[in-house]
């Protein structure tokens, strides 16, 4: 568990406030797109996992990550939540897990004056973002106090009711549990990510980094304001276009044997509105409906509707989450608008070696063009690549 | 009467196959290694050596039998694996750190035993492709390259380093490089 690190700011609420600018928005999900590299740098093969728990915390919706023990999941989660900036609780539950190991003790105080209280000083209660492995695990005391905590962010037990300003609470575990009451807490997670070992060839660099990470502090980038000012604007996002086309999507899903739950079917809306302010937009359109694949619960069902939802799914973009979208895409145009938007990045900054030596932008700039030509050899250059990779090159030889 | 000794087998036949590119629907895999022949392979040569400060590739930089793995005894190189050959140089390692020069592609592995340039395939599934390789040349894994297509195996890679950089333009008959500076 970690203790806190800053005091919690008052939650907004969606109606307070007008609609924010779209430049707004675009700052702060650049912000945002900022803590997540901090968050994975040297974490090989997370982005997707840190992106989605942005995704989630935007849309104020829970989530599940399932993989093997050792895969850095609680890792991410650590980092994000420095990055961030937020107070951070953490416990792994095992079958003899106390409540009180979680939501704090019985004051003992409040006790002698004939009340049941819990000091919830630096416990799950007063966390914003929490982070609880093997969650099945925990008691039936535990997950039915949880289920308050993440359904209505309210804490209740004995006398003590108050408000959590948990943003988002990501729950792990090795696998999905069978049992129906389980399965049934596991559905509060809205987003189900599945995470693997990292590949053979990627293990020198899993050294390598895993070393930097545990040496290299994130640096808080107070990423929780911007992530508060885009989970205001959720609410106000017009889905009006979207929506013909969610609903579509869910009935080619029905006629492919994939159901969904009518709760998850309304939730994922909340996650389709967060992939567009993080998009810095407030108008949801066809390519801000990927994160339904994440709120399938199984992996089997996300690998059927990945094949079953490709043309749509073809077209999912977003200005500021990359990973997360191309595992649901799968399609080229979807590299290609990020590489279009990273090597214009790249190229606004001048010069990519600083006066200091450093050359953070050169490194960047020489990424780009790494991943344009591993992608788009020779003839097969999108056009819209071709004049960035060639400015990027000629500014690199320079 | 027990049957007498088979006779070897011959290899069956060559398949026709053919290089095709990936489907424009597809999307290609992350990079696991870097391929550069020819003049690209001197090119590349040149910037790593711009990895390693000071004088690159002196003798008494080279790394004791017992020293530890590249990453940890060049601190600004990252953990790449090298396999050279005449005009040839690939390297192995994380997308993330591999290098890029002008003429440079890269390889993936498409099956366990086979690499093949990013956004390439062949017309026979690389399992099979794979199997019919190993039987002729029983090394793994192996890279294949195509225009013109090359078989190479990767199985003896060596951690880069400045001293491995050298011996390798020694074999090459390059020059030793001018200055050496540190552009990842």
């Amino acid at each position: 568990m970690s203790p806190p690190v800053s005091l919690p700011p008052a939650l907004s609420h969606p109606g307070d406030s007008p609609a924010p600018s779209t430049p707004l928005l675009t700052q702060a999900a650049q912000a945002l797109r900022q803590g997540i590299a901090a968050a994975t740098a040297g974490l090989v093969g997370r982005e997707q996992l840190a992106e989605l728990i942005i995704l989630g915390a935007v849309a104020r919706e829970h989530l599940l990550v399932v993989g093997p023990p050792g895969t850095a999941k609680s890792a991410v989660v650590r980092r994000v939540a420095q990055a961030l900036g937020g107070r951070y609780f953490e416990y792994l539950l095992g079958r003899f897990t106390e409540p009180s190991e979680l939501f704090g003790p019985v004051s003992l105080e409040k006790l002698k004056q004939g009340t049941v209280e819990t000091d919830t000083t630096g416990m799950l209660p007063e966390s914003e973002i929490a982070f609880l492995d093997e969650v099945f695990l925990g008691s039936t005391a535990i997950l039915n106090t949880l289920l308050g905590v993440l359904n209505e962010r309210r804490f209740r037990r004995g006398h003590t009711q108050m408000p959590c300003p948990l943003r988002i609470c990501v729950g792990a575990a090795n696998g999905l549990p069978e049992d129906e009451s389980l399965a049934a807490f596991g559905d509060r997670f809205l987003i189900h990510v599945f995470i693997d070992p990292v590949p053979d060839h990627l293990l020198d660099a899993l050294l390598q980094g895993g070393w930097q990470a545990d040496t290299t502090p994130v640096e808080s980038s107070g990423g929780l304001a911007a992530l508060d000012t885009l989970g205001a604007a959720v609410a106000q996002v017009d889905l009006s276009v979207a929506r013909p086309a969610l609903a579509n999507a869910l009935r080619t899903l029905r006629q492919g044997g994939i159901p969904l739950s009518d709760r998850r079917i309304v939730k994922a809306q909340r996650l389709i509105a967060a992939a567009t302010v993080l998009g810095g937009r407030l108008q949801a359109g066809e390519g801000d409906l990927w994160p339904l694949l994440y709120t399938l619960p199984t992996r089997a069902a996300q690998d059927s509707a990945r094949e079953l939802l490709r043309p749509l799914l073809a077209q999912s973009a977003n200005a500021h989450l990359f990973a997360a979208v191309e595992q649901v895409a799968e399609h080229p145009a979807a590299r290609v608008a990020r590489l279009v938007s990273q090597a214009q990045a790249w190229l606004d900054q001048t010069p990519l070696v600083g006066s200091d030596g450093q050359a953070p932008a050169l490194v960047g700039a020489t990424a780009i063009l790494r991943e344009i030509d591993a992608n788009f050899p020779g003839d097969r250059l999108p056009a819209a690549l071709a004049p960035l990779r060639e400015a990027l090159a000629g500014r690199i030889s320079a | 009467m027990s049957p007498g000794p088979v006779p070897p087998q011959p290899f069956p036949p060559p398949h026709p196959w053919r290089w095709q590119p990936l489907p424009a629907t597809a999307l290609p895999p992350l990079p696991g290694a870097a391929v550069a022949r020819g003049k690209g392979a001197h090119a590349l040569l040149r910037h790593l050596q711009t990895w390693f400060p000071g004088p690159a590739g002196r003798e008494e930089e080279a790394p004791a039998a017992d020293a530890p793995t590249s990453d940890f005894a060049t601190p600004n190189a990252p953990p790449l694996q090298v396999v050279a050959g005449t005009d040839l140089l690939v390297l192995l390692g994380a997308d993330t750190d591999l290098p890029w020069v002008p003429g440079i592609a890269y390889a993936y592995p498409a099956y366990p035993g086979l690499w093949l340039p990013t956004a390439w395939t062949t017309d026979l599934p690389p399992e099979l492709m794979f199997r019919a390789l190993h039987a002729r040349h029983p090394r793994a894994p192996l890279l294949l390259l195509r225009e013109p297509t090359l078989l190479v195996p990767l199985d003896r890679p060596l951690p880069l380093s400045a001293a491995l950089l050298t011996e390798v333009a020694a074999r090459w008959g390059l020059p030793p490089p001018a200055s050496a500076t540190h552009t990842p």
